[in-house]
């Protein structure tokens, strides 16, 4: 959320005389700059202000987080008995650092799945005509109309009858195939892998696999970034799927677990648990956090990509 | 969008899915060579460890303890394996108010065919009766949750109230507090909550519904007894004598402990969770009776508390039956689930009755005895007759009641309202529904 100025100077900075365009030749005055800055400013701060309470609270005792200002911390500094409370059942619902693991699990296999399914799916679609594509992209788009709840617990039957349920590829495998993925993948390799190149590859006699691998998917790489990104996070999010087919906690994901261990805070029976919650729910966002900040650029170098050449 | 996709996955992949194929593989570590494997869901804190003491002392019988999550997230989880018949656990923690839910769809094992009538004398009851449909016994009462009237000593002293012993003598402390000091309420009500709000209108006489088994059912929340209840409560909280924030939220936590509350309307196992969550008046809390709606009767009502079952469909019935009776009904169950960890408040009567249990002490409540008034409160609460639709009712709940924390309507609009609505859902599910 930096402002518009700032940024443009950063810019021309680190790529030269191509962005260094006066903001009015953008047709924007200065006024509207300062209310659009103030605007995503407000956005910064309604966004970033509950991880800010989590940082904070995640440092408190139980009493303190009820008793003292969310904002600011409160002695006892505590951060490190709720972390190590973290490694340990203290709920009776399972191990917090047992989910963290199952969820990387999860989202990293899935996500790695969906990219590459994705991919050819997407280089399918986009560049070879067959019969039924059309009809077959339709369907693969149509999928995404259904939510999820109204089919529970026919899923649940079906999984059941397959043995899937409480089996870590009834998670994994569903997760694999994602129609927002392949539709990102359709267009992107529409966008910026030429017919004329794969016609070139083919006339010098490369084989379709090794064009897809040397060629599209080397053209892809922003576009493959993206969707493994949406995956992960998706993944990761996830809260429907592993509640209807887990019913073990050593399987649970981070989502699934931090339910049952906010049930057991929340009717509190027992010893400080809201405080382990906080620091769970703060745990849980770092991996996120990282992951876009390592793959920032491609995934900004994909939007721009696909924006222009489209 | 899984569910389209997913045959196609699944067709292919069925070999590779085995491994984590569902079922009663429960035998792990820590269990001898040939003894009967059970599973347990169940999502209460301690459970674990009274299940590893069960294991130890009972090496034929190995259970293996899962959290299929919590409340309605395992009710869901475990009508869906009913149906799909297959992935039932063998024993199931269920509360209260969904046994009957689950009696009615024929998913419970009837205990009393295997010796169950041994215990019943250790049993408060009425947990007895909560679990009981004529000779057959669908469940094992493990913990209850008598309601008490826990108050802030040093506030009433500081005001100059006495503790009421009825609710008119509750509403007129809640005027003098509230002239005395306008920023304080008496105590809190929760209108969205359903279970306290149920476990209220019990101990006033004014339980809406009744049940005894079959297809018929009665539904009153508009009765005479519910009217004075809904308009006793809307009444203080016109006034802002009483606030009504969420039970469990922060909001709460820190009106009770800055004044703000004067009181709290609790069940027995609130006081543990009470103390982690406030600072300030700590030592300051006492415990009286729940206040009457008549002087001289002592009436208390339920919040809380959870049954073992032995679900249909388990191949160890007997074995499952033996594990619900010594959780629910033997000295050494109790010592761990009575304990720290877990903290439930027991059904079991040994120890409910015992001088040891109810002269413990809590720092919140300094030298004071909570645990005397509320065992005292567990024997005097009527049976709350169940119906088998709570589930539906608990949703329904939410949203009809929402506009009376709001301030949108009142107490008893919203009871008016609800009654309708059950009285629909119920008729559509096949039921013969007496009103009135």
């Amino acid at each position: 959320m930096r402002s518009p100025i700032k940024s443009r100077q950063e810019r021309a900075a680190a790529r030269g005389p191509a962005d260094t365009v006066p903001i009015h030749l953008y047709g924007l005055r200065r006024g509207t700059v300062t209310v659009l800055t103030l605007i995503s400013g407000a956005f910064a701060v309604f966004i970033l202000a509950p991880v800010l309470w989590l940082v904070i609270n995640a440092t408190k005792t139980q009493a303190n987080v009820y008793g003292t200002p969310g904002f600011w911390f409160a002695r006892p500094f505590h951060l490190f008995q709720n972390l190590s409370a973290l490694g340990r059942n203290v709920s009776g619902a399972g191990i917090y650092l047992q989910w963290l693991g199952n969820t990387l699990v999860y989202a990293g296999s899935a996500a790695v799945g969906a990219t590459v399914l994705s991919a050819m799916a997407g280089y399918g679609f986009a560049r070879f005509r067959f019969r039924g594509a059309n009809g077959l992209f339709y369907l693969v788009m149509s999928t995404l109309l259904v939510p999820i709840t109204s089919v529970a617990l026919p899923l649940f039957l079906v999984y059941a009858k397959v043995g899937l349920v409480n089996s870590v590829w009834g998670m994994i495998l569903p997760s694999m195939v994602s129609p927002v993925g392949i539709y990102l993948m359709r267009t992107y390799i529409d966008a910026s892998v030429p017919r004329d190149l794969i016609d070139a590859a083919r006339m010098d006699g490369a084989s379709e696999t090794r064009i897809f691998l040397r060629i599209v998917l080397p053209l892809t790489v922003p576009g493959l970034v993206t969707v493994l990104l949406l995956t992960v996070v998706a993944v990761w999010n996830n809260y429907f799927l592993p509640l209807i087919i887990f019913s073990r906690n050593g399987l649970y994901p981070l989502t699934v677990g931090l339910s049952s261990l906010s049930h057991a805070a929340e009717t509190g029976s027992k010893a400080e648990l809201v405080p382990v919650l906080i620091a769970g729910g703060l745990v849980t966002i770092l991996p996120l956090i990282l992951l876009f900040l390592f793959l920032e650029k491609y995934f900004r170098g994909g939007a721009l990509q696909g924006s222009t050449t489209g | 969008m899984a569910a389209v996709l997913l045959s196609a996955c699944a067709g292919t992949d069925s070999t590779s899915a085995s491994p984590g194929a569902s079922g009663s593989q429960a035998a792990g570590a820590g269990c001898a060579a040939g003894a009967t494997a059970l599973t347990f869901w169940g999502w209460s804190a301690g459970y674990d460890l009274a299940v590893k003491k069960f294991n130890q002392t009972h090496p034929d019988i190995c259970v293996k303890l899962e959290n299929a999550g919590a409340a309605n997230d395992e009710y869901v989880k475990l009508s869906d394996a009913l149906k799909a018949n297959s992935g039932t656990p063998d024993v199931a923690q269920i509360e209260y108010f969904e046994v009957p839910s689950l009696e009615i769809t024929n998913s419970l094992v009837d205990l009393s065919q295997y010796g169950m009538s041994s215990v019943k004398k250790d049993i408060a009851p009425v947990a007895w009766s909560l679990v009981s449909q004529g000779s057959k016994q669908y469940a094992m009462p493990v913990d209850l949750g008598p309601l008490a009237l826990y108050y802030n000593a040093k506030e009433f002293s500081a005001n100059k109230l006495s503790v009421p012993a009825t609710w008119s003598e509750f509403a007129a402390t809640a005027d003098k507090l509230h002239a005395a000091d306008p920023k304080a309420s008496i105590t809190n009500f929760d209108p969205v909550s359903a279970q306290d709000v149920l476990a209220l209108m019990q101990q006033y006489g004014a339980f809406p519904f009744s049940y005894s088994g079959g297809d018929k059912l009665g539904i009153n929340f508009t009765g005479t007894a519910q009217t004075a209840f809904a308009s006793f409560w809307q009444n203080l909280i016109d006034k802002k004598e009483v606030t009504t924030a969420a039970d469990f939220s922060p909001a709460q936590w820190s009106n009770l402990d800055s004044g703000a509350n004067a009181s709290r309307l609790s069940p027995a196992w609130g006081p543990v969770g009470m103390q982690s969550s406030i600072k300030k008046t700590i030592g300051d809390w006492r415990t009286a009776p729940i206040p009457q709606t008549e002087a001289g009767k002592n009436l208390s009502g339920n919040w809380g508390g959870s049954t073992l079952t032995v679900v249909k469909g388990t191949g160890h019935a007997k074995e499952a039956a033996e594990f619900v009776k010594w959780f629910g009904a033997s000295a050494d169950s109790w010592k761990i689930l009575s304990g720290k960890v877990a903290g439930a408040f027991p059904g079991y009567l040994p120890l409910l009755n015992s001088t040891g249990f109810q002269s413990a002490t809590l720092p919140i409540s300094g030298t004071s005895k909570p645990n005397k008034v509320f065992a005292e409160a567990a024997q005097n609460m009527d049976t709350a007759q169940w119906p088998p639709i709570m589930t539906a009712a608990l949703t329904q709940w939410t949203s009809t009641f929402a506009g009376v924390t709001k301030g949108t309507e009142t107490l008893p609009e919203a009871f008016k309202t609800f009654q309708q609505q059950m009285v629909t859902y119920a008729k559509a599910q096949g039921f013969t529904v007496t009103e009135g």
